[in-house]
């Protein structure tokens, strides 16, 4: 995309950034994350439908944070995760300079069919960033409507017992590898809950107790933050359905604050606003 | 039964001694007889001690291979072990694996030379091993130079010795704290007779020689090793023969866990003790 | 060699009696979603045996990924060490040369001084079946490493497709020999095999580069700038580490109530951010490409002289499993085309 490759080498020789942080070609496999540092590193910059990574989760990573500033190519749901980062405070919208790439969906290169998060897209033309490159694309799900989630209708129709077996199995192939954690761009903590001894709040070996704190903690700290990438899902070697606990969880967002997150950058995130009009059913 | 080299021996904690407000010294004896009367180790060697319930640390074995009956570590609490290691009391039973890695060249290389040991802080525990070592078969070595410093007069380990060093004739002790450190606030209620200046500041100002057959066993913080080393070179000695113990963090202690590697430099291995010929030819990743 | 032939059918139905087994352990391919794991099969584990290759490797079955290596009881008198449950045997089904390769090269370490009992006795103990390779793809490179997709290092068992229905059955050691015999009715005389098998050969995979030229430019080149550049996309998590059949970092934890603990052996993996970090909060290699680094000079220097192997197989898991797109081959080929830039 010669568009990108230009804007990628001006930012780069103006020195307006330190790094830019895009996509290149990983032949049969699609697309794979590239640091460019320097004009002949963004020749390789691509875009595609293949560009699957959420390459905002790069942001936090200390050799990144170092830079005076970075630029990243994002489609709407990476941006989504931005949205959140500058909520949360953990970067100013001067370090950052966006490169909003439009996109109608992206693919599976081993021809699985279009991602499932496309079809409740709200965001196929970047809703925050400094330049937007590539076609505007129709926007096909309604802003106000909620998004429903119908993988999940199938695990609420369990009984618990059922549940209790399904992730027992599921969680069975949990290696901790924390790819999840650290593929997503929200898991940011620069000492993670599983790296404590004192005390040991999470088994760190692979066995069902371990696995089990491990995958729901982590869900949990999701909560009203998780912005439905799925890239938690797609690099998890073990093929485990995360998404079901993270979009298990939106639904409870949506459902007490109305929430949906990392659209609005102006907006206050629930579980750090006070509102008092908030649900207090669970007050008994 | 194969032996499980994950066991650890049985120990039992005859005394201990608090050396700073952070720091202890465990004597220990092996609860089973037979271990007692047949285990024997190195100056410089290393173990693994349990805390049973937290977990195993690494420290050296601190205390003299030419004492038997017991062994002695000191430790500092930094973490969940050692924690859990400080609250124990004389009469509680730790886990101890060892003894692991190489030893000082005692024999090889440093009998009937002049030796300079050089330690700060809690960097005293290793070479305080080597120190009665060689004070235990004083006769087999020539001028012996001991310059121990800490930050603060509290942080001194082994006061006593310290004393028991001073007195003897045939050792020469420099002792010193950092500036300001032998202030009341820093727990110095004695009048402090030492000198006042930063380990290696002290060691270039005193009247130790040094030469190239002389030998210098140097431990402390990486910042006083980093000033130190240039010091004992400008004196004369040469690189071959200045001997440090190398620290990184351990889990297994006897080269499977691939965690103390510097470069193909196993710390539990090839090490701990190393002479800073080879430690510069090493990787910077310690 | 002894060769003899079995089905698919005769080989899904004898995992399935082992399975049933409860005096062994018995691990063997099974699907889930598109892709196939060597799991621990129980008797209702619906095995799999069409696939190109598993995303795990059969380490877990001989080196698992935590174990129990010390039991004990606290009393008031002081502690009380207890035996641990014995080691059964095991049979292991469904790794390709590359898996069982790699079960020499693990010999070294946990044998290296002091013997890790854990570990051989299980390898003691195992019968590891081998399904030679029937295709390959870009992440393969077990032919630069001197091992081949028919390659017999490591297996008891090796089994080359030569029909549509079964394998030839070659008996590599005797302990292999012995597991026929002691299951015969499975087993049949060896057959002709059908036109256009083997389907893969050595030298469908070609050799990709020189590995004393990478050793030695990876000895001489600790501060080169390369490793960031290469290692750039690296996020820190262990994917790579777990599924490869030679990584074997762990940890040691206690867990333990206030009267009784078990200590466990676990796997870890150098590439998470805080293997190194000492309690004192120092942390020799912070940052990711430091740790990627000792990951390949790991496995392709320090191992080499300890051992005189390479420790890798070639098997290209990691390259797989990595969705950060970082590839060992092309790391290890890029350092090889740099190691003949002269100098250095």
């Amino acid at each position: 995309m010669q568009e990108l490759i230009n804007k990628a080498k001006e930012l780069i020789e103006n020195k307006e950034v330190d790094l830019l942080i895009g996509y290149q070609s990983d032949g049969e496999k699609g697309a794979k994350p590239l640091f460019v540092k320097n004009p002949l590193q963004a020749e390789q910059l691509i875009f595609n439908q293949y560009c699957l990574n959420n390459l905002v989760t790069y942001l936090m990573r200390p050799d990144v944070k170092a830079c005076k500033k970075v630029a990243v190519v994002a489609k709407g749901c990476d941006i989504r995760a931005l949205v959140m980062l500058l909520s949360e405070n953990q970067m100013s919208r001067e370090d950052v300079y966006i490169i909003g790439m439009t996109c109608d969906h992206v693919v599976s290169p081993d021809g699985t069919g279009e991602n499932e998060k496309c079809a409740t897209c709200k965001v196929h033309n970047p809703h925050l960033a400094d330049i937007v490159l590539g076609s505007p694309v129709q926007e096909k799900y309604p802003k106000d409507k909620p998004v429903k989630h119908t993988q999940i209708e199938k695990l609420n129709a369990m009984s618990q017992e059922e549940r209790w077996a399904f992730w027992q199995e599921e969680f069975s192939r949990c290696i901790r590898c924390y790819a999840c954690r650290q593929a997503c761009p929200l898991c940011y903590c620069e000492r993670c809950i599983v790296d404590y001894n004192t005390p040991q709040w999470i088994d760190t070996r692979s066995n069902p107790r371990g696995n089990f704190a491990w995958n729901i903690v982590r869900a949990l700290h999701l909560a009203g933050r998780c912005i439905d990438c799925g890239e938690c899902e797609r690099v998890c070697p073990a093929n485990i359905p995360l998404m079901l606990l993270n979009q298990s969880l939106q639904e409870e967002a949506q459902e007490k604050f109305e929430w949906e997150a990392g659209y609005d950058p102006e907006s206050e995130p629930p579980l750090t606003t006070f509102r008092k009009e908030d649900d207090e059913e669970f007050i008994r | 039964m194969p032996e499980n080299i994950y066991e650890p021996y049985l120990m039992e904690i005859t005394e201990i001694v608090q050396e700073t407000p952070d720091t202890q010294t465990f004597r220990l004896v092996f609860k089973d007889p037979s271990v007692k009367e047949n285990f024997s180790f190195k100056a410089g060697q290393f173990g693994l001690y349990s805390a049973f319930g937290a977990g195993e640390s690494t420290f050296c074995v601190a205390s003299s291979p030419t004492r038997k009956d017991y062994i002695e570590c000191t430790f500092r609490t930094t973490g969940r072990v050692t924690s859990e290691l400080a609250n124990m009391n004389v009469g509680d039973t730790i886990g101890f694996r060892g003894p692991y890695g190489n030893s000082f060249p005692l024999e090889e290389k440093f009998y009937g030379k002049n030796i300079t040991f050089v330690a700060g802080g809690i960097g005293l525990a290793p070479v305080r091993c080597v120190i009665w070592n060689v004070l235990d078969l004083r006769d087999k070595f020539k001028v012996v130079n001991i310059v121990y410093g800490a930050r603060t007069y509290s942080d001194l380990t082994y006061k006593h010795e310290l004393k028991e060093w001073e007195e003897r004739k045939d050792v020469n002790l420099v002792k010193t704290v950092d500036p300001g450190g032998d202030s009341p606030e820093c727990g110095c209620t004695i009048k402090w007779e030492g000198c006042v200046g930063f380990v290696p500041t002290v060691l270039e100002q005193s009247d130790i020689k040094g030469g190239k057959d002389d030998i210098a066993v140097v431990c402390g913080p990486p910042i006083m090793i980093k000033f130190t080393l240039p010091v004992l070179e400008k004196m004369g000695f040469v690189p071959e023969n200045i001997y440090t113990t190398l620290e990184n963090k351990m889990k297994c202690g006897l080269g499977k866990c691939g965690r103390c590697n510097v470069g193909n430099f196993y710390v539990c291995k090839h090490g701990p003790v190393i002479s800073y010929a080879d430690l510069s030819k090493l990787p910077q990743e310690y | 060699m002894a060769e003899y032939y079995i089905t698919q059918s005769k080989m899904t139905a004898l995992m399935k009696e082992l399975a049933s087994d409860s005096s062994m352990e018995v691990f063997g391919p099974v699907k889930k979603g598109n892709d196939v794991f060597i799991s621990k099969l129980e008797d209702t584990s619906e095995l799999c045996l069409d696939y190109f290759t598993t995303v795990n490797s059969i380490k877990e079955a001989i080196f698992p990924r935590f174990e129990p290596i010390l039991q004990y009881k606290i009393r008031g008198e002081g502690v009380e060490l207890e035996d641990l449950p014995p080691i059964k045997p095991l049979v292991v089904f469904g790794g390709h040369p590359c898996d069982a390769a790699s079960v020499p090269l693990m010999k070294d370490l946990f044998s290296w001084d002091y013997k890790d009992h854990f570990y051989l006795q299980r390898l003691e103990k195992v019968v590891i079946i081998t399904l030679a390779c029937d295709e390959k793809d870009k992440d393969c490179f077990c032919t630069s490493l001197g091992g081949s997709p028919h390659g017999e290092t490591g297996s008891d068992l090796l089994l080359e497709r030569v029909s549509k229905e079964g394998w030839q059955v070659k008996v590599v050691s005797d302990k292999g020999k012995k597991f026929i015999e002691s299951h015969p009715d499975f087993f049949r005389d060896k057959i002709t095999p059908e036109k256009g098998y083997p389907k893969i050969q050595d030298k469908d995979i070609p050799v990709m580069f020189q590995l004393d030229r990478v050793k030695t430019w990876i000895e001489k080149n600790f501060e080169h700038p390369l490793w960031e550049e290469l290692s750039s996309n690296c996020w820190s998590c262990a994917a790579c580490t777990y599924v490869c059949p030679t990584c074997h970092c762990f940890d040691i934890t206690d867990d333990a109530t206030m009267w009784e603990g078990v200590r466990t052996k676990n796997w870890d993996a150098c590439t998470l951010p805080f293997f190194t970090k000492h309690a004192s909060g120092h942390n020799p290699r912070s940052q990711s490409y430091e740790r990627y680094r000792q990951r390949i000079s790991h496995k392709y220097n320090y191992y080499i002289d300890l051992f005189d192997h390479v420790s890798c197989t070639g098997c290209g898991r990691c390259s797989r499993v990595c969705k950060a797109g970082v590839n060992i081959l092309d790391i290890i080929k890029r350092i090889d085309e740099e190691s003949t830039k002269g100098e250095k």
